[in-house]
């Protein structure tokens, strides 16, 4: 059993030609230029890669390169050592390995496809409350910082909301009374937002667009169908999974275009923001029947709240956040 | 089997050169394969996927040993020395204090710009690190690099001059651009054999006035068609690929393949000014126009095989540039010896690669 190849001598770019052999169980190596011939033996031996030579370190500190890879792979299994890891196997391009691995990958990128929110749902389920509304609060408090002004509401119908709120919080499965606070946005208009855990905003045009108390428990009940069903961290489990899995797949290089390909992970978590939206308002439909108001009112109120935005609005595109004006009708449709 | 009276490959010296009476320039050849790259790849990613990204650590190093295993030099083949425990133990640690750092913005906003500025005078420990195991990692002919920076030198090159960079509004970019390639290069060790490195600071003038001209030419011919799109689908009634859609994609690609004509422009100028101790010299023609154009056409093979195409993007990328690359001997290439400095833990790298520095020339 021979192994030809070349000899470095120590921390040297000087090689020879030699070759290793295996004499009576014992490793032997024969030096082409000097004629040494010495037994040998092995420390690290790199592991069998396409293309790439096999580089057999010296426990004298001297390199052994080769390029006959069974070679080496019949001198290891004859010392009785580990041959390294064998995925080179998979990896060769045949047709076998090609069906195996897109088998592979079909069944994967499914168990992802279905399985991934499910996994991140639970991820966020076993947070502890405590950093869901710390995480809440911080967000809260960075776009209160730039974006949100005082509310200019009187106090009697800032009481009046507050009291709605609490009322529909207290039908919920909520375990505690998430905060309420009342601001005035000329940059986000007429809007209700919910974080993670609390707090809840309501912003002044809301609280005036509303015509009766039946509209603002809607809006109110679907945002603490958000808190209740813990959409936030649920949305940004699901998005770091997704990231993680993306960036495993793009990690060889390294250009700025290739930050763009992290694009779809943008598509597919707003897709779960918009199946989020379309939950919370089946929800808050089933807590306003709970309470006596009236559902109708919620669809009048989203009717105000998308007139602005017009018939573009009418339908999501891939990217939006929330579902259009249609989807969101046609999904409280049946619950009627 | 063995490969060792395989000659190795010349090309002739290059006019440019213009020196007589050296010994032929030696080409770096890349002899990998896309279809052999796609197998690994595939492998990679199916088991980072199934081990919930532990096995990425061994990707790594698999992905960049096909790479330098299958280029070689004068016959003899480079190669990537990690193993897949040292990058997962780097990586731990990395991922470990990300996560630390993203938490205390739950804490309190206010103590994690506190922690930023103490993260500050930690990056050019990180990225010498960084730079310092890569070198160690690398390999030719028994003889690794090593990579020599100190503190302040770094500081300097990649906390100063990128700041003043900035200061001036991209006036003196490419002084810091220069500044930073002469410090890389220039601490780079082959064994114990030192490099020198030169470099006109009107070439990099020139190459950014270059890439300028480049950037608003590719603007003009992207910006111009995709906005006259953007119109028509608004005017068809088609919603989301408005002209503000995809105007922005335009000037991205625009921004983004100037980067990688500047990459090359630059890096001629380093590597042509560069030489091993001994007189060992390079020779880089890589061309701009070619080298932008792999990176734009390899983005938008990938794009739209859905990243199936990816793998052979990569080799195409590297062939590219190990095709435009030569050695410029000197003498006999055997005589380098190694020095016994260690590499260091993985963290430095594994924290850079987590974070998108991209230090390299
Ligand atoms: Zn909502």
């Amino acid at each position: 059993m021979n192994l030809r190849g070349q000899i470095f001598e120590t921390a040297s770019a000087r090689s020879s030609g030699a070759e290793l052999s295996l004499r009576a169980g014992h490793l032997v190596l024969t030096c082409q230029d000097d004629g040494e011939v010495a037994e040998v033996q092995l420390t690290k031996v790199s592991d069998r890669l396409a293309g790439t030579a096999r580089r057999l370190h010296l426990t004298d500190g001297r390199l052994f390169v080769t390029e006959d890879d069974k070679g080496a792979d019949a001198i290891l299994a004859a010392l009785g050592r580990p041959a390294g890891f064998r995925v080179f196997i998979l990896e060769r391009p045949s047709v076998r390995n090609l069906a195996l691995c897109l088998g592979l990958f079909v069944t994967i990128a499914g168990g992802l496809y279905f399985g991934l929110p499910v996994a991140a749902d639970l991820a966020a389920l076993g947070l502890p409350d405590r950093l869901e509304r710390q995480a809440g609060g911080a967000a809260f408090e960075n776009l209160d910082s730039w974006a949100l002004e005082p509310s200019q509401l009187l106090t009697a119908s800032q009481d009046r909301v507050r009291g709605l709120f609490e009322q529909t919080v207290r039908a919920s499965k909520l375990s505690f009374v998430p905060e309420l606070h009342f601001r005035a946005s000329e940059l986000l208009g007429a809007n209700a937002f919910a974080f993670p855990g609390g707090p809840v905003v309501v912003t002044d045009a809301l609280v005036t667009l509303a015509p009766n108390n039946d509209a603002l428990v809607g809006v109110l009940a679907h945002e603490i169908a958000h808190i209740e069903a813990r959409h936030g961290l649920r949305r940004l489990m699901r998005a770091v999974g997704w990231t993680i899995i993306v960036s495993t797949l793009i990690g060889d290089s390294s250009t700025v275009l290739d930050e763009l390909v992290a694009f779809p992970v943008v598509l597919i978590t707003q897709g779960y923001s918009r199946a989020f939206e379309i939950e919370a308002d089946q929800r808050a439909l089933v807590l306003m029947r709970q309470l006596d108001f009236d559902p109708k009112a919620y669809e009048e109120m989203l009717a105000r709240l998308y007139a602005p935005c017009g018939t573009a609005c009418d339908e999501a595109g891939w990217w939006s956040s929330h579902p259009g004006f249609e989807n969101r009708i046609e999904a409280l449709t049946p619950a009627e | 089997m063995a490969q060792q009276n395989e000659g190795p490959s010349r090309i002739p010296v290059s006019p440019g050169s213009g020196k007589t009476g050296e010994p032929p320039a030696l080409a770096l050849e890349f002899r990998g394969s896309a279809s052999e790259y796609f197998g690994i790849w595939l492998v990679n990613l199916l088991l980072s996927l199934i081990t919930l990204g532990i096995w990425s650590a061994w990707a790594k190093v698999r992905r960049i040993r096909y790479f330098y295993g299958n280029t070689r030099l004068d016959g003899h083949a480079f190669d990537y020395l990690a193993d897949g425990w040292m990058l997962l133990k780097g990586r731990l640690i990395a991922v470990a204090v990300i996560a630390l750092y993203a938490s205390l913005e739950l804490i309190d906003p206010f103590v994690q710009i506190i922690a930023t500025f103490f993260f500050i005078p930690l990056y050019p420990f990180i990225i010498n690190r960084s730079l310092r195991f890569q070198a160690r990692m690398t390999v030719w002919r028994n003889v690794r690099l090593n990579w020599q920076g100190d503190y302040m030198g770094t500081f300097k090159a990649y906390v100063l001059w990128p700041l003043a960079a900035v200061l001036s509004v991209g006036l003196a970019a490419p002084a810091a651009a220069r500044a930073a390639s002469l410090y890389l290069t220039r601490n780079y060790r082959f064994g114990t054999a030192e490099f020198a490195a030169e470099a006109s600071l009107k070439e990099f003038y020139k190459a950014f006035l270059l890439t300028i001209a480049y950037f608003m030419a590719m603007a003009f011919m992207l910006g111009g068609p995709l906005f006259g799109i953007g119109a028509v689908l608004r005017a068809e009634g088609v919603e989301g690929f408005g002209p503000e859609f995809l105007l922005p994609i335009a000037m991205f690609i625009a921004g983004a393949t100037a980067a990688s004509y500047y990459f090359a422009l630059t890096r001629n100028i380093v590597l042509n000014g560069l030489t091993l101790s001994g007189g060992h010299g390079f020779h880089s023609t890589l061309p701009g126009l070619g080298y932008s154009w792999i990176t734009l056409s390899n983005f938008l093979a990938t794009i739209l095989s859905l990243g199936l195409l990816r793998p052979w993007a990569a080799v195409r990328a590297w062939r590219y540039q190990a095709d435009h690359l030569a050695a410029l001997p000197a003498g006999p290439l055997d005589t380098f010896v190694d020095d016994q400095s260690k590499a260091g833990g993985a963290f430095g790298e594994e924290f850079s690669d987590l974070e998108g520095f991209d230090i390299g020339v």
